[in-house]
């Protein structure tokens, strides 16, 4: 056999049949340890760096002398290095580790050559840090949300290549039977990413496309990186992990069939609302306003399916930290998704347009929703991967209180201070603005004071899941079995 | 091992009580063991779905979704056409193009071309015995009041032009019982192509100049006669 045959041969990452399930899942926990508890780590540790820059650019926003004379610290560049640390570096992060574990698990396979992976999980992080550097010395692009220094693109396209494949891989050696809506969302986002990246790295940066089609691009990719990436991974992990720690199933395949084929057919379009008023063909716009409206369907649809799964069960979401989590993010997105689709009403879009209230949705999709799936979801996967218990449900307690109660302070506050600023830019007397921008800004002082309050309570939020991560990691209390799983509430029969 | 007779097994069972067995006794006081099984232990079985049909409201709340979007598109596309950016735009409303500059010779042009030439004939000279010429005609290159007048209200009876007399009718194109309601911007036009065509070098006829006209005879309602005309505003 040739080398490049046997190669391929030895991908095939198919279990030995004949196992019980429960052996099967114990052998893919063992298997998956290292790569995916490695993204978790670089997770958690842009969670932390994210947040640093997130509560600079806050503060700076009310008190705009604080770290003024440092040129790597300017709100433009902290805005930027947080929105590409949290995304490519957080988010994206937590992404391959939970997309891949659950992809393993559903598929009944894993990962052969798991050193491939290792290592360009270590070349995306290296691009990753490349580019929030470049950010901050200063070489960002004028790009919203592809800021990083266009040169780094190439190394996070060919990582991100050699990561993704390994989910393909998995779905293309799964075992046989009934595809789960979870690998639905997986496999999609997989495919998505990449090609929503790649083109407009392409047609705004390398091979720059005339005109306002650069900027229909731009919005195009950054409204599908939430909506075809971050959107599809955490309805993935809310399908997996509800039905999983309830014990019961999904109440309805055919829900989640309609949930998953109206996300893939409207969301592409949404992205164009953001151009409302733009100097781009009328067409375009109503159809991403149509599209927008049109995402209530999966929203909806959605909904229904995780309510109706978790319904009567609310003591046990409430004892268990995956699930008071997940439950959290799952709400959070029902109620993100119906903001977005009036956001896109033209009625609406004339005051929240270029507002705070547009940044408070961003929160609502991207923290409310993605990053405490995601955190639900690590609760859940670290003691099955290291064998151990979380050390501390005091800490838990901490990050759950902090991050929700957090990103609620900070929603109502840039919802409302958002509305109120729009409301006043487009105040007008005998057609010239009321409010003098100084006016606004003004008004919107008390706004983003509340902000930096909530900025305050998500980082201690984030520092307590890291102090319970990394201690986790060092190995504290690893006999814990004996008082069972760590719960945040007393339930008998409950699970993590 | 949960199907194993003696899966309930408790460590603080006697020696001899029922269900005792020394294997798991040993097994038990092994910790690696435990740690090894404890998440095998209470794992649940892998996530399944249920088959509950879709609620029915669901599809009335799609069907107006479906509805709303129809309508939405068919105000809102601008017909699909790339040069329409203007949401306020609807169909026929001809593009986002901006007013062409007004060319009162333009105007003036089709103007004639639909409404005098009939009579005047196209190179402006008339029908000799029946129609008046337009070219060199001091009737229309003289007096701007003058001629003003005659489109608004019309001639009636004999008028002499360079030498010829002609005994016709001449139509109003003013706003009297019987005329055809130009707006001044069109008497402004089709007179300023008059005096400026066929070798006329007449200066043009300005839409003030009309409208002051216009108020000045909003009382007369029966068409001018020639020696009227010339009694008001006599030859030059």
């Amino acid at each position: 056999m040739s080398p490049l045959i046997s190669f391929f041969t030895s991908i095939d990452p198919r279990q030995k049949t004949g196992v019980p399930l429960k052996v099967q899942l114990s052998e893919i926990d063992r298997q998956m340890r290292v790569p995916v508890i490695m993204f978790l780590c670089f997770a958690v540790l842009w969670l932390q760096i994210g947040t640093f820059f997130a509560m600079v650019s806050s503060i700076k926003l009310h008190n705009p002398e604080f770290l003024g004379d440092l040129s790597w610290l300017t709100f433009g560049r902290t805005r930027s290095a947080h929105l590409n640390s949290v995304a490519y570096g957080w988010a994206n992060n937590a992404v391959f580790g939970v997309g891949l574990w659950i992809m393993a698990r559903l598929c009944k396979v894993t990962v052969r050559h798991a050193g491939i992976l290792i290592t360009a999980g270590i070349f995306w992080n290296i691009g990753v840090a490349a580019g929030v550097f470049g950010i901050l010395s200063g070489g960002m692009t004028s790009i919203e949300w592809l800021e990083m220094p266009m040169q780094v693109a190439p190394l996070l396209a060919l990582s991100y290549a050699m990561i993704g494949v390994w989910g393909v891989i998995m779905f293309r050696y799964r075992a046989l039977g009934h595809v789960y809506v979870s690998q639905w969302y997986i496999l999609g986002g997989l495919f998505w990413f990449p090609w929503i990246y790649m083109i407009a790295q392409v047609m705004i940066l390398w091979v720059p496309a005339r005109g306002t089609v650069q900027a229909i691009t731009n919005w195009w990719f950054a409204h599908n990186v939430l909506g075809l990436w971050y959107t599809p991974m955490g309805l993935a992990a809310i399908y997996y992990f509800l039905p999983k720690v309830l014990g019961r199933p999904i109440h309805s395949y055919y829900l989640s069939v309609l949930g998953f084929w109206s996300l893939a057919l409207f969301y592409n379009w949404a992205g164009v609302h953001h151009l409302i008023g733009g100097p781009i063909p009328v067409w375009l716009i109503s159809a991403g306003i149509v599209a927008s409206v049109m995402m209530v369907i999966p929203a909806i649809v959605t909904a229904i399916n995780h309510h109706m799964t978790a319904v009567g069960n609310a003591r046990a979401v409430w004892c268990s930290p995956t699930l008071r989590f997940i439950v959290f993010g799952a709400m959070s997105y029902t109620f993100a998704s119906l903001f977005g689709s009036a956001m896109a009403l033209r009625d609406i879009n004339v005051v929240t347009h270029f507002s705070q209230f547009t940044v408070g949705h961003a929160h609502h999709g991207a923290y409310a929703f993605f990053t405490m799936v995601m955190f639900g979801s690590v609760y859940f996967m670290v003691p099955r991967l290291l064998k151990r218990e979380w050390p501390s449900a005091a800490l838990i307690k901490v990050h759950f209180w902090g991050t929700a109660i957090g990103i609620g302070i900070m929603l109502f506050a840039l919802h409302i201070g958002g509305w109120i600023q729009g409301e006043m830019w487009n105040e007008l007397k005998d057609g010239a603005p009321v409010y003098s921008n100084l006016d606004v800004s003004q008004a919107l002082v008390k706004w983003f004071l509340s902000r930096s309050f909530a900025g305050i309570l998500l980082t201690i939020g984030h520092v307590a899941f890291l102090v319970n991560f990394v201690w986790m990691l060092a190995g504290g209390k690893s006999t814990r079995y004996k008082e069972g799983p760590t719960l945040i509430g007393d339930k008998e029969g409950s699970t993590l | 091992m949960s199907d194993h007779p003696n899966s309930d097994h408790k460590p603080d069972r006697l020696p001899n009580e029922r269900g005792f067995d020394p294997h798991e006794e040993a097994a038990y006081a092994d910790d690696t063991l435990h740690r090894v099984h404890q998440q095998l232990q209470r794992e649940k079985e892998e996530p399944t779905e249920g088959f509950s049909p879709i609620p029915i409201f669901l599809l009335f709340l799609f069907g107006g979704l479906v509805f709303w979007a129809g309508i939405y598109m068919a105000n809102n596309s601008g017909e699909f056409r790339p040069d329409i950016y203007n949401p306020e735009w609807k169909p026929g409303g001809g593009g986002n193009e901006t007013a062409a500059a007004w060319d009162p010779i333009k105007r003036g042009d089709r103007l004639f071309r639909n409404n005098c030439a009939a009579c005047h004939q196209a190179d402006g000279n008339g029908v000799p015995g029946s129609f008046p010429p337009l070219a060199s005609s001091p009737w229309v290159v003289g007096d701007e009041a003058r001629l003003v007048k005659i489109l608004l209200r019309g001639l009636q009876g004999p008028i002499e032009v360079m030498g010829t007399t002609y005994n016709g009718a001449m139509p109003s194109y003013g706003d009297n019982s019987g005329g055809a309601g130009w707006s001044d911007r069109d008497i402004h036009a089709i007179a300023t192509y008059i005096r400026q065509s066929w070798g006329n070098g007449a200066p043009p006829v300005s839409e003030e100049t009309v409208a002051a006209v216009r108020a000045e005879i909003a009382d007369r309602d029966k068409a001018w006669t020639a020696p009227e005309l010339l009694e008001m505003h006599p030859m030059e």
